[in-house]
Formats: C-alpha cells, structure tokens, sequence
C-alpha cells in the first residue's frame, strides 16, 4: 500500500462528490445567495465603516475572531470507517499519508484565514495602528501560526479523553487570544516573545506528547464524520441529499390539521404529504430560510429601484416551488406508493395542491414586507400580483415538468 | 369462480436475456395458506414481486380472481396485502398515523378502520407505542406495524415475506393465530419463509423453489410422495432438494 497514492486518491474521491453537490447547490439557490451576500456588502461597507462608532472594541473582536479561528484547526484526514479494520496493521507506514492530510488542512484553514483578513482590511487600515506592510506581515504570521495551530490539535486528539482535548483547546484558545493582540497592535517584539514561546511548548510538550499516544483512530473517524455530515447538512440546504436522514418534528400545531381531513382514498397523499411537510426538517426549514432571506432583500433593496422587490419576490416564489417540488419524491425509496391501490394521478394532485398552499402564503408574507417597508403602497399589492401568478403558474405547469422529468 | 390467484408459466426478472423464475405455475385458493419455500436466491422475492406488479413478466400471465393487473389495475392492488421482509415504514408518520394512511389508501371506512386498528394495537402489544415515531422503534416493532398494516385491510390475499424475522415469540403467535383466523374468514396467504418448522405446521400446501424453477409443490402428503421419502418431514425434503445441482 502505498500512503501517499492513498490520499491523492481519497482527497479526489471527495472532491468528485464535493463538486457534484456544489454544481447542485448552485443550481439550488447557493449562487443567488452567495451573489447576494456579496452585493449586499459591497453595498453597505463603506457605510458601515463611518457608521461604526469610533468607541466600537475593534481590536478585542478581531483578537477574539481570529483566536477562534486559529483554535478550531480541524485536519482533514479522509479516513472512512473501514479503516478502522484495513488501515490499522498500516499505522505504522502512515506517516506521508497525515503529513499530506496536515498540509492540506493548513492551505485550506489558511486561504480561509487570508480572506477573512482580506475582507477586513479597510476595517484594519481605518481602526488599528497598522499601515499595509503590518497588515502584509499579520497575515503571513497568522498563517504560519495556523500552522501550529493544526500540529497541535493534531497530536492533541491522539490523546484518549475527550475532556483533555478541550482542556488543550481552551488553553491554545488563550494563547492564540494573547498572540493575535499583540500582532494586531503591531507589537512585534512581545508577539515573537510570544512565538518563541509557542515553538518552545511545541517541542519541549508536544512531541513527547506525539511519540507516547498512538493515533486514536475512532475520534478520527468520528471527526471527519462530523465534518462530511455537516458539508451534507449545508448542501441539504439547497438541494436535495438523500443520505442525510433529517431528523423528524412532531410540530403538533402545523400537523395536526391534517389530521381533520376527510377519509378518503382521494386524500391519501394529501395526509401523507400534508404530514411530511409538516415534520420532515427539510421542507418547512427551507421555505423558512427563503422566507427569511427574501425579507432582507427586499428590504434592503434601494428606494431608487424599488421594481427589484418585484424581480425578489418573483425569484424567491420560484424557488421556494423549486424546493418544494421535491417532496414529490420524498418517499420514493419506500416501496408504499407504487402498490397502494390509489392512482398516480390523485398522488399528483396532492403535490400540487400542496405546493400551491405553500408558495401562496409565501407571497402573501412577501407582500406583507413590502407593505411594511417604504416603498409606495402599489408595489405591495404588485408582489402580490406577481407572487400569486407565479405560484399558479408553478405549481400548475412547472410541477408538471417536474413530474415528467 | 376463478382462482385467487393463478400464475401461470411465468417468467420474469431484471433481464429477458437471464431470467430469475421460468416456468413458474402455482395457485393459491380462498382459505388455505401456501408455503414458498427455496434457498436464498431461489427466486422467492422476485415471484412476489411479480405478485406485487413490481416487475413486469417476461412471460406467462399472473390472475388474481381471473383478471391481470393490466385489465384492472387498482383493484388487483386492493386485494392484495403485503408483509414486506424489511420493515418500510415513513419516518414522519407514527404508528396511528401508518395504520390511518394505509385504511385511507385501501379504502377501509372511517366506521371501520379505527376498530379494527385499536383491536390489532391490543393484539400486538403496542397500545405504548401509539403515537411514537419510527425512530424509536425496535426491528421487531416495525415488523410489527408492517404485520398490522396489512391486516388493518383485510385483504384477500396476504403476501408476506419471512414474517418471523425479529418478532418476539409472543409476536409469532399472534401472527399466526391471526393468520388463521383469516384463512378461516377466506382468504388466501402466500408466505415465503425459512423457518420450516413453523412452515410444515400452518401451511396446507408447499412450493419448492430451486434455482428459480418450482422443484415440485403440493400437500406435505404429496411432496413425500414425489421425492419417495415416506417419513421424510420438510426440513429433510427441503435438504435433499438443495443436493440437487444445477438440473
């Protein structure tokens, strides 16, 4: 077996799914929102750097976010649950394998860091001591300083307890807190001090730290888990990921009506979609956070061009009709509705009349913002308008698609 | 009238080239219970799909009552109840709910469903359970709720496919008492199983599936009869058909 053939191939497998859900997130409103949050802060920087007073603690918020962020120093490491059975006679030759895993956490957890830094620049230059050179070499020491940071947590995790690894994070915490005040002050005689006392624990506590506890391959595992579940929870947001079992809600209050109604077979899939909608985290969480997000932006939009509430309210329609179309195919896996005595056509019906229901108290809340915010009263009761064509024509025509595809 | 159901010379399967079954002929009457009886891989799921209207056949015809699926889909689907071998249950539905859905999809009356459903709640123990989600279910509670599904219905034909898998022994007899009642009331049950004890107990008739032909059928009687092995009971017949190699 050879170790570092291993990663290349592991890292390439994840990044083939990884690209795929991306390519389905994109599709799934992730560029909308990505495009959206961008536009919103090159709208507003600049107004919020007069606005911010001048007695705001920008140096204790910078400190604590970029501590935060050197503490938390996950290493990628691939590693799947078989491992625990094929790859533990091959500990010993895994030593290529997690110096790749480190690099790679390091470049990514470190192109993170520079774009945050990056993105607070203005706020830097405007707030702190520092002129662009000090801004140049905070950011090349905080990276080289993730570096630590990840060889850390690294031998700390091979420890056996879970409660030494949070000890070792709180107390990392504090020096990182400690060494990014000072670097952002400028201070650098007391941050190299700082420094050297860093690569001095590194190898007086850490490395015989490394060399007494072998890996501990099921926090591993269980790491890399955490984080593969949670990139599926965020795809799940936007599009549709079949493995990850959301958890169900009994939400008496929105599933109970359903139970009042009539008993009979043409309501079938009403009952049973009525209900999933209901519980299932997937459908009313989304249409929650599209709720969510298409309020700010259509109260964000600039009174110059208030037709953009209309263009808002039509997209959000539209993709809110997007994500739920999907429940169509929500239970597809059991094996229920293809022997139920009940045709297709009345399951096809309910998914309509469902789907209708939703993106119609989605625009009547749309244009409840609308109304509330300062544009003219006629603009509310266009998004109601369009709102309400565009949730017919969807859930008449587009769902028919949908169904068909 | 025309038989439960009457498969007839059936072939089918994933591929026309390689089919699973071929020539498989069978019937099941009103009130008796038929034993399918084979080695993994005999065939089994795959003739009840074929029930089920699953897969298409290859060939051959499948009647339920004289009539194919294709002649009346929805109500060859209401006469049928199934058992499936892995408990399929909707997560967001709770046991009431399950047992609401399926009276809704099968056309059991509103006056008629709810008795029925307290009645089976009682037998199987699950009075507790209620109103719980799947989730906090044991293997053999959702068997359970699969097993109260289908005879919330009261079909006329039961197809169940290897019951006794993760019930308790309290559980098993209820299935079977509640089998027999049914056969009694008249309908028909065709059930798929390894545990060939229980088989040769409750069962009136037996096929023997083997490499996904039917290796021969009939009572216990006859099956003794075809295979010369007088004393024989199910588990010797059952042995001395595997010996056999590719025929």
């Amino acid at each position: 077996m050879n170790p570092v053939e291993l990663w290349r191939e592991r890292s390439r497998n994840y990044w083939n799914e990884a690209i795929r859900y991306i390519r389905l997130m994109a599709n799934g409103g992730l560029a909308i929102a990505v495009y959206g949050t961008l536009l919103m802060i090159g709208f507003y920087y600049q107004s919020f750097l007069e606005w911010l007073p001048a007695g705001f603690p920008v140096l204790l918020v910078l400190t604590i976010l970029f501590a935060f962020l050197l503490t938390r120093s996950p290493v990628r490491t691939f590693v799947k649950e078989g491992d625990l059975v094929f790859l533990l006679p091959f500990e010993g030759q895994m030593g290529p394998y997690i110096r790749k895993a480190i690099v790679y956490s390091w470049l990514w957890q470190g192109a993170i860091l520079f774009l945050i830094l990056f993105l607070l620049a203005p706020l830097y230059l405007d707030r702190l001591p520092g002129e662009l050179t000090a801004l140049v070499v905070t950011m090349a020491v905080l990276v080289a300083a993730q570096l630590w940071n990840i060889v850390a947590e690294w031998t700390e995790i091979r420890q056996q307890f879970s409660a030494a690894h949070s000890r070792h994070r709180w107390l990392r915490f504090v020096v990182n807190v400690v060494f990014v005040y000072f670097l952002l002050q400028t201070a650098w005689w007391f941050a190299a001090v700082i420094a050297l006392i860093m690569l001095a624990v590194m190898v007086l506590y850490y490395r015989p730290m490394h060399y007494n506890h072998p890996l501990k391959w099921e926090t591993l595992i269980a790491r890399e888990q955490q984080r593969l579940h949670s990139f599926y929870r965020l795809a799940n947001a936007f599009t549709d990921v079949r493995h990850v079992k959301s958890t169900v809600h009994r939400r008496r209050w929105l599933a109970a009506p359903f139970e009042r109604i009539r008993h009979q077979k043409a309501n079938t899939y009403i009952y049973l979609y009525g209900k999933t909608f209901a519980r299932s985290g997937d459908y009313l969480g989304i249409c929650i956070r599209l709720a969510v997000v298409g309020a700010l932006l259509i109260y964000a939009a600039p009174a110059a061009w208030d037709w953009m509430v209309l263009v808002v309210v039509g997209l959000f329609i539209y993709m809110t009709g997007a994500q739920m179309a999907t429940i169509y195919n929500h239970h597809d896996v059991l094996l229920w509705p293809s022997i139920y005595p009940v045709p297709d056509m009345s399951r096809r019906r309910a998914v309509k009349s469902m789907v209708r229901w939703v993106l119609l108290v989605q625009t009547f809340w749309f244009a409840v913002i609308t109304a509330l915010t300062s544009v003219p009263m006629i603009m509310a009761a266009l998004a109601l308008l369009v709102g309400v064509a565009i949730s017919l024509y969807y859930s008449e025509f587009q769902l028919n698609k949908y169904f068909d595809a | 009238m025309a038989s439960l159901l009457h498969i007839e010379d059936l072939a089918g399967g994933y591929s026309p080239s390689k089919p699973v079954i071929e020539e498989v002929s069978f019937q099941v009457e009103s009130g008796e219970i038929v034993g399918l009886i084979g080695l993994n891989g005999a065939g089994k799921s795959t003739t009840i799909k074929h029930i089920l209207g699953l897969l298409e056949p290859i060939n051959g015809t499948i009647h339920l009552r004289g009539k194919t699926m294709a002649e009346d889909l929805d109500s060859y689907r209401k006469r049928i109840g199934f058992i499936p071998e892995t408990p399929i249950l909707y997560e967001e539905l709770t046991l009431w709910e399950h047992l609401r859905l399926t009276a809704m999809a099968y056309g059991v009356s509103d006056q008629d469903w709810q008795g029925r459903a307290e009645q089976l709640i009682e037998t199987f123990r699950m009075k507790k359970m209620t109103h719980w989600f799947p989730s906090h279910f044991s293997k053999g509670m959702r068997q359970k709720v699969m097993v109260m599904c289908a005879f919330l219905i009261e079909p006329e034909l039961y197809v169940v496919d290897e019951p006794f898998v993760g019930l308790d022994p309290v559980g098993i007899q209820s299935l079977l008492e509640r089998m027999i009642t049914m056969k009694k009331n008249g309908a028909g049950i065709l059930m798929s199983t390894h545990i060939l004890s229980t088989a040769e107990k409750h069962c009136d008739r037996f096929i023997l599936l083997h490499q996904g032909r039917v290796y021969m059928q009939g009572t216990m009687e006859e099956l003794r009869k075809q295979a010369e092995m007088p004393e024989a009971d199910l588990d010797t017949l059952y042995i001395e058909m595997t010996k056999e190699e590719s025929l």
